[in-house]
């Protein structure tokens, strides 16, 4: 890999650029090795060549104040900065950065849990700090707190909910349940949202809305600070947990499915996130496509058969869990059971019904519990060097949109030579339904044809009304532009936010389609 | 058998001009412990590999049986990645051996850089011949004295002990042949258990 420059910056120039950054963090901190260092800054799930994302360093301040001078040294020789926190974002880019050049502010060593208060049921923690660690930090202290987790636990608790990402309680929408929040701004200014704006507040951590506009949702999928701690709310452990699956044995049932689910979440009968699920992913985390099939294109019906056959799921895959007082679980899954039942085919399990070595059962029951796991990362063991990029457009809860958006995305990837393998994450009003595009990593037309595939899906999606919530870098521009009401009101609006709290567009150039004045010409 | 455990090269050519093969190595443990245990610190090498029953053999055993440290890993559990997490954050200056499924050495390998080397990766899949295929990338060095070994190996943990084997304290001097990284494909006798992957990781400043 030949080492690449910050955009706009000399060779002598970023020598002493590095060099000012090693007298902040230390040289240990700042990496620039092309060979043995730089390559943990990829994304190794890159449908474009490399080079395309390739940074010139990575820099990693373990607090504050090395935070704060970081900044200043970017902001002396005008060097992109592209923030990520643990790193794990796989799927949308992981931990590089959305051009070539660009320097990684790594800010995994900002990893302190800074407080858990166990009466008023939160934690507020650094960037750096994963779901396995807040959920060891619980265990270690005795508290009775659960976390709320991505699927690969790896993830950081603060970066995935500034990028709008979901868990399975009950506290699911990790964005709702962020309450306080401290950025540093491009200039150095560090800024505490909400109540926290009042020095000796007594309230930081549990009023979220402060006084005067509510300032934390510009600081989310944005390139306008540095959010360096957040509060987050923790569900207090139930008086009991019941985790339950529904299989239903016909692709058709999506439609029925989601039209009897949808009044059970909006009257918060199920207060979870739910997922109905197809049935590769639940396959793909526990055997792999040779084992069934070795020829090439989508899966024949004959062999999808066998498979849910052999591992006792459905066509799809409905989770959901009980919570609270045995009588309250015991009333509640009448309910649920009764409606469910209507659907033709219907077959209801709990713990005790599921096979032991039931891969899929065993991390989605401790997800629904908030026990981390990155037992999902076995999708990545499905085919040959697997590698995947997920396409997330938002549902409506109702029969025809899902049936829609499936027949959309099933329908384009079979002709383009790929298994539908998704689900439907199922929030407050909106399914966020996650097609997960699996590929061969080190199969250079695979790659381009999936590449095609995902821009197709983008354009067919948006023609339909469906937008993403979250993408992967090298479709944040295409995404962006799709959400163009009003000659793109909102899009230039964030331009203006952008061009007054960093001027110099240091921090994550074209993060989400927002780009710093001097770039925008740059736009993909 | 007259082995001088030295070093780690001199180990692996006393073994391979003596005509003695693997699974010659796991008879070792059982036949000459004290050989094993100047092995284990000859070499200051840490196995990690998937517990799992899809890996195809009794890694622990196969692994414990040669005398070298090794630490279980795991997608399943929070408390099994801690635990690696916790053997990694203590095992700094040692190199490692890891070996998995492909997933599973994707995710350590991201717990592992920037701070670490990989020096050798390899992907071993089952051929419709029916053949185990090796596909190498790495430094020449390592992967020059895997070449003489992978045709003998039987099973995935005949294979992690060659692999921690190749720690830096014999290799990371012999780099005459340059740090680039370079591709080697071999073949074998068919392993038991699923398609896997591994590393050879070293300490920062090794190379």
């Amino acid at each position: 890999m030949e080492a690449v420059l910050p955009p706009g910056i000399k060779r002598e120039q970023f020598t002493a650029l590095v060099a000012d950054l090693q007298k902040v963090v230390g040289r240990e901190h700042v990496f620039t090795d092309t060979q043995w260092e730089l390559p943990a800054y990829n994304d190794a799930y890159l449908t474009t060549p490399a080079e395309l994302h390739q940074p010139s360093a990575a820099v990693a301040p373990a607090n504050l104040e090395e935070l704060r001078r970081v900044l200043e040294v970017a902001r002396h020789y005008n060097a992109p900065l592209w923030t990520v926190s643990t790193g794990k974002n796989f799927a949308y880019g992981g931990p590089a950065p959305r051009k070539a050049g660009y320097i990684v502010l790594d800010l995994k060593r900002m990893n302190r849990i800074l407080e858990v208060n166990e009466k008023h049921g939160y934690a507020v923690v650094e960037p750096g700090v994963s779901y396995m660690d807040l959920y060891r930090h619980l265990k270690k202290i005795g508290s009775k707190l659960w976390v709320d987790c991505a699927a690969p636990g790896w993830g950081g608790v603060l970066p995935n909910m500034t990028e709008h990402g979901v868990g399975y309680t009950p506290y699911g929408d990790h964005v709702t349940m962020q309450c306080g929040m401290e950025v540093m701004l491009a200039d150095g200014t560090l800024v505490q949202t909400g109540m926290g704006a009042m020095p000796g507040s007594q309230t930081s951590h549990l009023y979220k809305y402060g006084f005067g506009p509510s300032m934390d949702g510009l600081f989310t999928q944005s390139n306008f600070g540095v959010v360096t701690k957040v509060g987050m709310w923790l569900m207090p452990e139930p008086p009991g947990y019941r985790p339950y699956m529904i299989t239903f044995e016909k692709e058709s049932d999506l439609h029925a499915i989601t039209e009897v689910l949808r009044p059970l979440k909006v009257g918060m009968l199920i207060p979870a996130v739910a997922m109905t699920v197809e049935m590769l992913w639940e396959a793909a985390v526990q055997v792999t496509r040779r084992d069934y099939y070795t020829g090439k294109g989508p899966i024949p019906e004959s062999v999808r058969k066998k498979m849910r056959s052999d591992l006792k799921i459905g066509a799809w895959n409905f989770y959901g869990a009980l919570y609270g007082p045995p009588p309250m679980m015991d009333n509640t899954w009448e309910v649920v059971r009764d409606a469910f039942a209507s659907i033709p085919g219907a077959k209801f399990y709990f713990d005790e019904d599921r096979p032991k070595d039931d891969v899929a059962w065993q991390y989605r029951k401790k997800l629904g519990a908030g026990i981390p796991n990155m037992t999902e990362y076995n999708v990545m063991n499905w085919i040959p060097n697997g590698a995947h990029i997920d396409f997330s457009p938002i549902s409506p809860v109702t029969g025809v949109d899902a049936t829609k958006q499936y027949e959309l995305i099933r329908d384009r990837c079979n002709k383009a030579g790929f298994d539908y393998c998704g689900e439907f994450a199922v929030g407050w009003r909106d399914m966020h339904h996650i097609f997960c595009l699996t590929f061969d990593r080190n199969d250079p037309k695979e790659k381009a044809r999936a590449n095609k595939l995902f821009g197709e899906l983008v354009d067919a999606a948006a023609a339909a009304g469906y937008g993403e919530y979250r993408t992967h870098l090298d479709f944040m521009d295409r995404i962006a532009v799709t959400y163009n009401w009003n000659n793109s009101a909102l899009l230039r609006m964030h331009e203006k936010v952008k061009d007054v709290v960093d001027p110099a567009g240091i921090l994550s150039p074209g993060k989400m389609g927002i780009w710093p004045k001097s770039m925008r010409k740059g736009r993909a | 058998m007259g082995i001088t455990l030295s070093s780690r090269r001199t180990f692996l050519r006393a073994t391979v001009s003596g005509g003695v093969a693997l699974p010659l190595l796991t008879s070792l443990g059982t036949t000459a412990n004290a050989i094993a245990g100047g092995l284990a610190e000859a070499t200051n090498s840490l196995c990690l590999f998937e517990a799992d029953a899809a890996m195809g053999a009794d890694m622990a055993a196969g692994v414990r049986q040669i005398g070298l440290a090794y630490q279980t890993v795991t997608l399943d559990d929070a408390a099994g990645w801690s635990a690696m997490l916790d053997t990694l954050e203590s095992a700094r200056g040692r190199s490692l051996a890891v070996l998995g499924r492909p997933a599973t050495v994707f995710a350590v390998r991201n717990m592992l850089e920037p701070n670490w080397r990989v020096v050798l990766e390899a992907r071993h899949h089952r051929l419709a011949s029916g053949e185990m295929s090796h596909e190498f990338t790495g430094l020449e060095a390592p992967m020059a004295q895997l070449s003489g070994w992978v045709a003998r190996v039987e099973d995935p943990a005949q294979y992690a002990v060659v692999l921690a084997s190749m720690g830096h304290g014999g290799l990371s001097g012999d780099l005459s042949s340059g740090t680039e990284h370079k591709t080697l494909d071999l073949t074998s006798p068919a392993w038991p258990g699923v398609d896997l992957a591994s590393l050879l990781v070293w300490p920062k400043g090794a190379v």
